[in-house]
């Protein structure tokens, strides 16, 4: 069994197809790197496959679950990092997590493991709006952790952070993959995510135009024996990054 | 059904809908608009309670007299300055009238031979009725006034026998001055607490958390719904510290305000889905309240016809009103009582069904 098996999905999204006819499958332990444009489909990908909204056609499963029939269930096995930080501002981080500890049936002592996991120990009891941007992206992934899901979802993890935050996001998301979480993950940083992915996949107005390790899409579409990973993208997409 | 997590911990659907709502709870009360909210209430409520009270501060008492026989002291209290003098056609006529009077008010019952009994210069005792809600002292002075403008213009003395009864009628002023105050307070914390509730989820985007979560649609509004009601049950208990005095069955009054509040916060929840910035919240509750009220306030006139009455009891806030009327009511008439219940909790229910559905395909 994959941990992601998606086959021939489509989104229709406000009058445009958003998702046309995509599929890819993600073992276990494996982290898959998923990049595009701006619209070209991943978020919208990230949605159906989270069980926030359901495909207009074809399937997909993850952890053995169907995403449209099986959500409940799905549910408790997932973690998603949102690309916005929606948190609750008003709360401490810890109390942001202990919220979620309960929605999930997970035990006190977790959310202090979880908080230090992630260097936010000693700023527990401060209030979220009194955090810094690398700090709330900390603790999103904190929240996503908690319960020790199976398969985590991080939608730009690393987007609009300074280097050296981002530079300690990038070691915790190598962290879980040494442990054998199963990453899903999107980014505009090219360099990231031929660091990070195992395999990657671009996706363009909707549909996936390569698929592989990021070493076999640099020699296959790479212009040079230099080429990087944006360079593929660049050529593949036709889009410049930023 | 319990859901599962990766650790194969279980949580139960009651463990679910008690977390988001002890979370929005606390978190409510951190609200600065919280505080705003609680000071109108308590404004508008000391504005309803006492200013019947101020208008007649210099008011003569009230005297309502069923003249069994044909008093001359009809005419002399009449032309008192120290009685505002009205009359009643009959026993049941006068009990209704002290009953459905907005202020103190005294009843007093002159028997067929009362000028007759007054020409033989003997004390005279007659009865007098007043309302339950009347306190010891305000009835003392009401009694020893009145004793002694009678024996005035009657040149004798007379005792007044009193009997305080429960005469307060569900058709009263008071009826419906803690019909309306349990109204607007319900309103003001239903309308605009719990749609921030959903508004602020939606605007922080907490709520794709919480859609990705193990909760339901239906339990995470369940949850907004409970919390809804504990602000508006609590500000209602203000209206009862207020009021409280009136009521005489509990159990009645407690059905109106959980009824109303189900109802009301199921309209607030509607908004909030509806609402993305919490700015609008007002306006639209300002302009939902409108004809809710207005039919409210109009089915207290006797000029409306009885088949507009009759039309105008199906609606959720004149059933508010009527059950909560019928709590402050000597007897209780249980049909029309439970019939302005069932009203409520089936338009709460119609609202909370739809709300559930809206919030599913919200993004689907």
């Amino acid at each position: 069994m994959k941990a992601i098996q998606v086959n021939d999905l489509h989104r229709y999204y406000n009058g445009v197809q958003a998702v046309q006819g995509v599929s890819f499958e993600v073992e276990y332990g494996e982290v898959f790197g998923f990049l595009g444009p701006n619209g070209a489909g991943k978020s919208t990908t990230i949605k159906v496959l989270t069980g926030q909204l359901r495909p207009t056609s074809g399937s997909a499963q993850v952890v053995g679950c169907d995403v449209v029939e099986q959500r409940q269930q799905l549910k408790p096995q997932i973690g998603v990092v949102f690309e916005y930080q929606n948190l609750y501002e008003r709360l401490s981080a810890k109390d942001n997590l202990q919220f979620s500890a309960r929605l999930y049936g997970v035990p006190r002592r977790r959310v202090d493991e979880t908080l230090e996991q992630v260097g936010l120990l000693d700023r527990a009891k401060d209030k979220i709006k009194t955090y810094s941007n690398g700090m709330k992206q900390r603790l999103l992934i904190a929240r996503a952790l908690l319960h020790q899901p199976k398969v985590l979802f991080l939608d730009e993890p690393t987007r609009g952070l300074d280097p050296g935050v981002a530079r300690g996001i990038r070691k915790i998301v190598e962290q879980l993959s040494d442990q054998g979480v199963t990453v899903f993950l999107t980014t505009h940083y090219m360099e990231e995510a031929d660091r990070l992915s195992d395999r990657v996949a671009i996706i363009h107005k909707g549909k996936i135009v390569a698929m592989d390790t990021p070493d076999v899409l640099k020699a296959k579409h790479g212009e040079s024996q230099n080429a990087t990973l944006e360079d593929v993208f660049i050529k593949l997409t036709g889009n410049e990054l930023y | 059904m319990a859901n599962q997590n990766s650790a194969g911990t279980k949580v139960s659907k009651w463990q679910l809908i008690w977390a988001i709502a002890s979370k929005d709870f606390i978190d409510g009360l951190k609200r600065r608009q919280m505080l705003n909210y609680i000071l109108t209430i308590i404004f508008l409520l000391a504005l309803y309670r006492f200013l019947p009270i101020i208008g007649n501060a210099d008011a003569p008492p009230l005297l309502v007299v069923f003249d069994g026989g044909e008093s001359e002291l009809m005419q002399s209290l009449e032309l008192s300055e120290a009685v505002q003098l009205r009359t009643a056609e009959s026993d049941d006529d006068l009990l209704y009238k002290v009953g459905t009077e907005d202020r103190k008010t005294m009843g007093l019952v002159l028997p067929a031979d009362f000028d007759q009994r007054a020409g033989n210069s003997e004390a005279i005792e007659l009865e007098a009725y007043i309302d339950h809600w009347v306190s010891s002292e305000d009835e003392a002075a009401m009694k020893t006034g009145i004793e002694a403008e009678i024996a005035r213009l009657l040149g004798t003395a007379i005792d007044l026998r009193i009997k305080r009864d429960y005469l307060t009628q569900p058709d009263s002023g008071f009826s419906f001055y803690i019909a309306f105050g349990l109204l607007v307070v319900i309103w003001i914390m239903g309308m605009m607490v719990t749609p921030q509730l959903i508004v602020e989820e939606k605007t922080n985007r907490t709520i794709d958390a919480l859609r990705v979560s193990p909760i339901t649609e239906t339990e995470l509004l369940t949850a907004k719904v409970l919390v809804g009601a504990v602000y508006c049950i609590l500000m209602s208990s203000v209206v009862l510290v207020v009021y409280g005095s009136f009521v005489l069955h509990w159990w009645a009054m407690a059905g109106a305000i959980l009824c109303g509040t189900f109802f009301i916060v199921s309209i607030g929840l509607l908004l909030g889905i509806k609402i993305n910035d919490a700015r609008h919240i007002n306006l639209w509750t300002f302009i939902i309240f409108q004809p809710l009220l207005i039919s409210m306030i109009l089915g207290i006139f006797e000029a409306v016809s009885p088949g507009l009455r009759a039309a105008m009891r199906w609606l959720p806030t004149v059933a508010m009103g009527n059950a909560a009327a019928q709590s402050i009511a000597a007897n209780v008439d249980l049909a029309a009582y439970l019939q302005s219940l069932l009203i409520m909790i089936l338009w709460g229910l119609a609202f909370f069904l739809f709300d559930a559905w809206l919030l599913r395909r919200m993004e689907q």
